[in-house]
């Protein structure tokens, strides 16, 4: 697979303070890539220089294949943002909001038709913006990212306060534009959203990567060296991961209800990594 | 500089619809019309020629004011409070085509404001040309004052504060400059009292090719190469998006 995105030796400060300090990473083309960490961890920062609004103080960033300049915007047909402070024309129809930026990417109004519908957002195309409720408001602004079909879809926290069901919406859309090969970098503070939709994730604190890998994997590689059994009578208990252990405690014929493996979920592991909490 | 002509068009589409449906920017837009429609009462009784040249050019001197600066700056300074400005510079507008479609739509509702206000007080055809050349040509240094102050500027609300103490400097010297020397004094180097001292030899049939006509124009041009200098200074300081 080729790269989407490299960050090789990345530094940001903010008067004095750092915020970004030595980070690399990775994306390769097609993937969803999590970057997960607690507000303040530096998630935001790292969009913000990887799409040319902020200069790092050091490092290099190479975004589809070229190297990121700050204020050159030819990188900008090709990749979409999302972000909480993305703004639209509040007294102009969704229509007309879509038509706007479909008139600057110089997309056909086919194509305004087909994601309207996509994002069910056809039957409100003539509605005025400032009158959709916050959900439809969030699928505007999808719409409005995914317009011009970017092969990178950058998302800053796509789901913050938005309900479980429209979280599950956007949850859907991300899914269907990876598959159809947008490559997508997500920041989340919200570590289930990161299992569910990710391919692979990578953990930020204080400013540098403290663990990464795919979910499954960095689950086993901290999954406790036990197994839980639970019996018939209600016992439970807990026995290392090693053939004679298990041969034993399966001695017990007839008795065993179930047997599970001790994998941590992703939150737990970025408290052990880290000994903060994700908010 | 990156202009394109697509996007060009889709801006000033954009920026033309915002300006006519926001209440703020219509008002700057309305008051000299207001101005004009009060003073087409007061004349009928002065009947004076002169007069009217007067009241034409003070309506176009509010109208300068207003629009290059105050609305010019509300309009760069409404698309920053509201995130629009971060959302057309990731959607490949540049700055350059984003400050010169909101010039342009601001420079062509000042001209539609300084001919609605010419009929309205019915002014001589014999100085419609330089009214209409010399106010563009005074608006040029106060559209890039415009677009400095929506630049510093974070909110609409905060535009008012700045551009403030900008529209009196080119306003009101102008406009008493006659009453008092102290005023002329200071007027005298305004891009407004130049427009003003243009339109009123033209429409007095003083000739334009004389030493104050190519001083009134000088002053004109020296205030757009300072506001454009100006302009860059923050531009490059400040970027059109912090």
């Amino acid at each position: 697979m080729d790269e989407c995105i490299r960050i090789a030796n990345l530094t940001k400060t903010f008067q004095g303070k750092t915020a970004l300090n030595q980070l690399n990473c990775v994306v390769k083309q097609g993937e969803i890539y999590g970057f997960l960490g607690p507000s303040g961890a530096g998630k935001t920062t790292t969009i913000k220089l990887l799409t040319g609004q902020l200069k790092p103080q050091s490092g290099e960033l190479t975004v589809l294949g070229k190297p990121v300049v700050p204020g050159r915007n030819d990188l900008y047909s090709q990749i979409g943002v999302l972000t909480d402070n993305s703004g639209f024309y509040e007294k102009m129809t969704v229509r007309e909001n879509l038509k706007l930026f479909a008139r600057i990417s110089q997309t056909t109004d086919t194509r305004i038709q087909q994601v309207l519908e996509q994002l069910g957002l056809a039957e409100h195309q003539n509605k005025k913006a400032e009158k959709l409720s916050r959900g439809m408001k969030q699928r505007l602004m999808f719409a409005r990212a995914i317009l011009h079909q970017p092969k990178l879809l950058f998302l800053d926290e796509p789901t913050a306060n938005l309900d479980p069901s429209t979280s599950e919406d956007v949850h859907r859309l991300i899914r269907q534009m990876n598959s159809q090969g947008t490559t997508i970098f997500l920041t989340t503070h919200n570590m289930e959203e990161a299992q569910e939709l990710c391919d692979h994730v990578a953990f930020l604190n204080e400013g540098h990567i403290v663990e990464e890998g795919t979910p499954s994997d960095l689950r086993l590689k901290y999954a406790e060296d036990a197994v839980e059994l639970r019996y018939k009578d209600g016992t439970c208990v807990r026995v290392r991961k090693d053939a004679e252990a298990l041969r034993e405690a399966l001695k017990q014929e007839g008795q065993l209800l179930t047997i599970h493996s001790q994998e941590p979920d992703l939150k737990t592991i970025f408290l052990q990594l880290t000994g903060r909490d994700l908010r | 500089m990156k202009l394109r002509s697509h996007v060009m068009t889709a801006l000033l589409r954009k920026d033309l619809k915002m300006t006519l449906i926001n209440k703020n920017t219509l008002i700057m837009l309305i008051l000299p019309v207001v101005f004009a429609v009060m003073y087409g009462y007061i004349l009928p009784m002065t009947k004076d020629r002169e007069a009217t040249v007067y009241f034409i050019v003070i309506c176009q001197i509010m109208n300068l004011a207003m629009t290059p600066i105050s609305l010019l700056s509300m309009m760069v300074a409404e698309e920053k409070e509201k995130n629009t400005l971060r959302t057309l510079m990731l959607s490949d507008v540049s700055a350059e085509e984003f400050l010169l479609s909101k010039s342009l739509i601001a420079l062509f509702l000042m001209t539609i404001v300084a001919i609605v206000d010419f009929f309205l007080l019915k002014g001589s055809m014999d100085f419609f040309a330089v009214y209409l050349i010399g106010g563009t040509l005074a608006s040029l240094s106060l559209l890039f004052m415009g677009a400095m102050i929506g630049l510093l500027c974070k909110d609409q609300m905060s535009t008012g504060t700045l551009s403030a103490p900008f529209m009196i400097l080119v306003m009101l010297p102008a406009i008493f400059s006659t009453m008092n020397s102290n005023i002329h004094a200071i007027a005298q180097f305004l891009p407004t009292t130049a427009f003003i001292d243009l339109v009123m030899r033209q429409a007095s049939g003083l000739p334009l090719v004389s030493l104050e006509g190519v001083m009134s124009l000088a002053v004109m041009i020296v205030w757009v190469g300072l506001c454009a200098l100006a302009f860059n200074l923050v531009y490059r300081r400040k970027g059109i998006d912090e």
